[in-house]
């Protein structure tokens, strides 16, 4: 069984990166891989809570993560030096990790992918 | 050492196919090190277009890839779904979508992400060029 991270860091709404990235990590949680996901630069934009894109500016992707659980999915996290302001929510399913606990979080994977 | 190769960065916009093809080469020539399979997702996909028409004053890199793969036995894997939704089309899918031709280039196949985690099981090393 591998340990696979998935690192997002491409905005959720600028191509098909992260749909892709997301499907990935379904797949491997559904081959009963170990997978754990981190956000950060333009990727945490996946985690604001309250998004409501049109068909047209791209499909929900923020939805997936609450199904994620079902794939033993529940490993989310970003780095609390790149929260963004109090306005945008983060969703609670994310974990926020200090400098320290980001930089070990990163060297823990067998695989990392970045997306 | 046995390697798997993940490419996703797009033959055209990037030189993730450029650089792992020169990756793939190194790995045949080396002596102590072996190559598994290649896996395309994403973008790269596009790599198995068989209607894409290189200028003949360009590198080839698709039939560099095609070149690799007869000479070596390399297996060159799109992923289904990204390639089917690029309009990369099998002769199976091609009949699974009712339409007129299929343009899967020669030495691709279409393969489920499922074969992403057998090379990343069964490899020492993943690398991935995006």
């Amino acid at each position: 069984m591998s340990n696979t991270l998935i690192h997002i860091t491409s905005s959720p709404y600028s191509g098909l990166k992260v749909k892709e990235a997301l499907d990935l990590a379904m797949v491997l949680a559904t081959f009963e891989q170990k997978v754990e996901l981190a956000f950060s630069g333009a990727g945490i934009a996946l985690l604001h809570q309250d998004q409501q894109p049109s068909n047209e500016q791209g499909k929900a992707l923020f939805k997936m993560l609450a199904s994620f659980e079902f794939y033993d999915l529940d490993k989310l996290y970003l780095p609390a030096s790149q929260l963004p302001s109090d306005e945008a929510k983060i969703t609670s399913l994310a974990s926020v990790l200090s400098d320290q606990e980001w930089t070990d979080m990163l060297t823990r994977y067998q695989h990392t992918f970045r997306f | 050492m046995l390697y798997a190769l993940f490419v996703h960065g797009s033959p055209f916009q990037s030189k993730a196919c450029h650089s792992a093809l020169t990756f793939a080469k190194a790995i045949i020539k080396s002596q102590e090190h072996q190559l598994k399979g290649v896996f395309f997702y994403q973008d790269a996909v596009l790599i198995g277009n068989g209607f894409s028409q290189n200028p003949r004053d360009e590198f080839d890199l698709q039939n560099a890839w095609q070149t690799l793969s007869k000479e070596h036995n390399i297996e060159l894997s799109l992923c289904i779904a990204a390639a089917v939704r690029r309009g990369i089309i099998s002769e199976q899918e091609s009949q699974r979508y009712e339409l007129k031709s299929a343009n899967l280039a020669a030495e691709f196949k279409l393969e489920g992400l499922g074969t992403l985690v057998s090379l990343m099981n069964d490899c020492d090393k993943v690398i991935s060029f995006k």
